[in-house]
């Protein structure tokens, strides 16, 4: 039930988010502390999809009544068999940053309506299962379709990411969250002779952009350390 | 109330659109060889062949006649570091005499059988293209007969890479 309130007040505050800046009172008591949890759409991807494993966990300490230091840490494998190629990107990346809640809470509930910053580093490994020539002539009958894996070096791309989300209790201390990513790479180092068509972290890549959006479901406890 | 927010949260990462990447990149199929034909005599001015069959060495196939342009694109094989075409002037088909008879009718003309012996590299276009095939240390040569139509040739670059020009001129 709470739950059901939190997310009408949701709306209410969007709609009055100029009135929301006038001071409230500052008699109630925030709860300080560690909320750690994981994304369970990537657990859930991970059964559902072939060629697909991802693990990652999050976690926000809130150090301020409206900010958390937050980051997030995960694996990821992925094929992906396009027209032309064939490849698996397994590698694994930090996201570290600042949350900004921009909910009022309710007594002393941690519910989040969150805006962030991330800076990330990720750091995979490209395989080349098999590639096809483009030779679109057929004159002399050769497949192009090579099938020995090329293995690239190691490739390392530097991301940052503008989250927004909420953190909804569903019992005590333990949340349900949604959250919506876009990400840019700021630098990302292909390997000779082929690109990084994926990036653990930040998702598929396309040729003419760097702009990536997520999506994330997440399951989080939260940890009080101290009440003020 | 939970469960229905847990079904929404699923439906949401149902929905996720992704743009299907098309291979429109200029050049990037693997390039034909280009050979241009100019005349022996004054080596500025092209010359097309006349009835020009061309048919690769180990191939059944014939890759077609040119009779009128200047120059041909034919394919180089991508598995092999060596093409050879046999390329047949004046090629005609004589009925010997009996119209209605195919049974004893032979091929006429003057065959010049190019070799080309290369070395293949892949060059990663992009996610779309994929690869194409690129051909280095491109070696060009026309086997000697008593009758060569082809009398000299210059091969302009020695990698294959686009089809903006050609790669080899053959005088006649």
């Amino acid at each position: 039930m709470r739950t059901y309130i939190f997310f009408i007040s949701l709306f209410l505050s969007f709609a009055s988010f100029a009135q929301e800046e006038e001071v409230k009172d500052s008699s109630k008591t925030h709860k300080f502390g560690l909320r750690i949890g994981t994304d369970i759409s990537k657990l859930v991807k991970s059964v559902v999809i072939d060629d697909y494993t991802a693990f990652e966990i999050n976690a926000d300490y809130k150090f301020a009544k409206k900010y958390s230091l937050a980051g997030e840490f995960g694996n990821e494998k992925r094929t992906i068999d396009e027209t032309q190629v064939n490849f698996t990107t397994e590698g694994s990346y930090f996201k570290i940053g600042v949350d900004y809640n921009a909910y009022e809470n309710w007594l002393d509930m941690e519910n989040a309506i969150f805006v962030g910053l991330r800076y990330g580093v990720s750091s995979y490994k490209n395989t080349l299962n098999s590639h096809t020539i483009f030779n679109s002539d057929s004159y002399w009958g050769e497949s192009g379709l090579k099938t020995d894996p090329i293995n690239y070096g190691n490739s390392t791309t530097h991301l940052v990411e503008l989250i927004i989300g909420l953190k909804a209790e569903i019992f005590n201390n333990l949340y349900l969250g949604v959250n919506a990513q876009l990400k840019n790479y700021v630098s990302n180092k292909n390997p000779d002779n082929f690109s990084n068509l994926y990036i653990p972290g930040f998702g598929k890549t396309t040729d003419d952009s760097k702009w990536g959006v997520g999506f994330g479901y997440t399951i989080s406890y939260f940890i009080p350390f101290y009440k003020k | 109330m939970k469960k229905t927010i847990t079904v929404i949260a699923f439906l949401l990462l149902a929905i996720s659109c992704e743009k299907d990447d098309i291979c429109t990149t200029s050049n990037a199929d693997t390039a034909h060889l280009i050979i241009r034909f100019y005349d022996q005599l004054d080596q500025e001015v092209p010359k097309a062949v006349t009835n020009l069959l061309i048919v690769g060495v180990e191939n059944s196939l014939s890759y077609g006649i040119e009779s009128t342009r200047d120059s041909i694109a034919i394919p180089l094989r991508i598995l092999q570091n060596n093409t050879s075409y046999r390329l047949i002037k004046d090629y005609a088909i004589d009925d010997n005499g009996t119209p209605s008879d195919a049974s004893d009718d032979f091929e006429t003309g003057n065959e010049d059988i190019i070799v080309l012996n290369y070395e293949n590299e892949e060059l990663y276009i992009s996610k779309a293209c994929g690869f194409k095939n690129i051909f280095n240390d491109v070696n060009f040569g026309f086997t000697p007969d008593t009758d060569n139509w082809i009398l000299s040739s210059t091969v302009i670059t020695n990698k294959i890479e686009t089809e903006d020009n050609a790669h080899v001129h053959i005088f006649h």
